[in-house]
């Protein structure tokens, strides 16, 4: 009796010997990934909120999540795709949110309280054509959008942007064309 | 006609990013305006491009990396630490359901014992001094208790203030009091107060004509009378 209790003992020890090593095994592998993909991210949620400190929270939230589910994640060359879908998910709300935020805050302030129109000299100085494009891309529908700001992306060719989006190439390349062809439209 | 073709055809070719074919390269060289609308469009699409890789370029800041890996460590804490944190939830769960359980059992107000005597004595200080109900007897008191059903739950006092107010006549207030103060002496009235109510059937119900042979009509004192001395 107290032989089989030691075996049992032992096994229990084995297997939880053995749920470590899995664990640790699988926290090595996702922070291999976290180093390949976690710039990524913050990519695409910068693309999105065009604030560094933003886009840094919301990309690390992005990477916790997946965290949570890498295990159910059954093919693991399918994660980068994965977390730039979460990424961008995750932006985007943020985005709304804070639109929605500026837009309330904007109806009940005062007139006095406004901030002070830019004057002309400010609207020659800031980018114009740069304010104007991101104002373009906010009103892309989310599919183009995150076309564009993938293909953007610098070491990515369409394949890989198709691979990400789990979309076939051409779906790709057509929202490419039809999202830069809609651009140009607004910007001309 | 023939440069609005063209010039479609050079807007597509620049947002799909292709190459121009040869009819429409020899074309723009030929036409001046198709030309000035090719480098006004590409110099359009070449910064649309260079806006957009602005955009999306941006490098991570240094704190990204280390920011991450202190978020995973704190989950990882957290997520080692999940049972004594459940276990103390579901400790304080239990503490608090037994708690308000224990505090309803102790307010309601069946739980009274006296909650008959109560209604027998504020129904007499109600009415006439002289009807005050006689102490009750231990036997009924026993009984009633024991039956303590549904009925002794509506005859129990309501506080004066979530009442609402009702005007009752003095000679219902007295009839009451007087019917009240009989309650411990007749047991049958006492039982039909405090025993609940039988179980209606659902078996089938024979109506037959009421049948009234004769017909006597007394004075309502003298019938009150009567009843007051049985």
């Amino acid at each position: 009796m107290q032989e089989l209790a030691l075996i049992h003992q032992g096994e229990i020890l084995e297997r939880d010997a053995a749920r470590e090593a899995e664990r640790s095994r699988r926290d090595r592998e996702f922070e291999a990934r976290v180093v390949e993909c976690g710039p990524l991210a913050f990519r695409v949620a910068q693309g999105v909120l065009r604030n560094a400190a933003d886009a840094e929270d919301v990309a690390q939230e992005a990477l916790l999540r997946a965290y949570r589910k890498f295990d159910r994640l059954r093919d693991v060359t399918r994660f980068r795709g994965w977390l730039v879908r979460i990424s961008f998910r995750l932006a985007l709300d943020r985005w709304r949110s804070a639109r929605r935020r500026e837009r309330r805050e904007t109806e009940w302030s005062l007139p006095e309280r406004r901030p002070a129109p830019p004057t002309a000299e400010e609207i020659a100085v800031s980018n114009q054509f740069q304010a104007r494009l991101e104002q373009a891309l906010d009103e892309m529908p989310e599919k183009f959008r995150i076309v564009l700001l993938l293909a953007a992306i610098q070491g990515y060719t369409l394949e890989e942007v198709a691979g990400m989006l789990g979309v076939p190439t051409g779906t790709v390349k057509s929202r490419l064309f039809l999202a830069r062809k809609q651009l140009a439209e607004k910007l001309r | 006609m023939k440069c609005e073709k063209h010039q479609g055809k050079i807007l597509e070719t620049l947002a799909a990013g292709g190459v121009f074919s040869g009819e429409l390269s020899t074309h723009c060289q030929a036409c001046p305006a198709c030309r000035s609308f090719y480098e006004q469009q590409a110099s359009l699409f070449r910064s649309i491009d260079a806006g957009l890789r602005a955009m999306a370029n941006h490098e991570a800041p240094p704190s990204f990396l280390p920011g991450v890996r202190g978020r995973f460590a704190e989950l990882t804490v957290s997520r080692r630490a999940w049972v004594p944190r459940w276990s103390f939830s579901v400790a304080l769960a239990v503490v608090v359901i037994l708690g308000l359980s224990l505090g309803y059992v102790r307010l309601r107000p069946e739980s009274r014992p006296n909650s008959l005597e109560n209604v027998a004595a504020s129904a007499g200080a109600m009415g006439n001094r002289e009807l005050e109900p006689q102490p009750l007897i231990e036997s009924s008191t026993a009984s009633i208790r024991h039956h303590n059903g549904t009925r002794s739950r509506d005859l129990s006092p309501v506080p004066s203030t979530a009442a609402p107010e009702v005007i009752v006549l003095e000679e219902d207030r007295q009839a009451f009091a007087k019917f009240v103060a009989r309650i411990p002496r007749e047991r049958d009235v006492a039982l039909a107060l405090t025993q609940p109510a039988p179980s209606i059937s659902d078996g089938s119900v024979e109506i037959s004509l009421l049948q009234i042979e004769s017909v006597e009509v007394k004075p309502l004192e003298t019938a009150l009378a009567d009843g007051g001395a049985n």
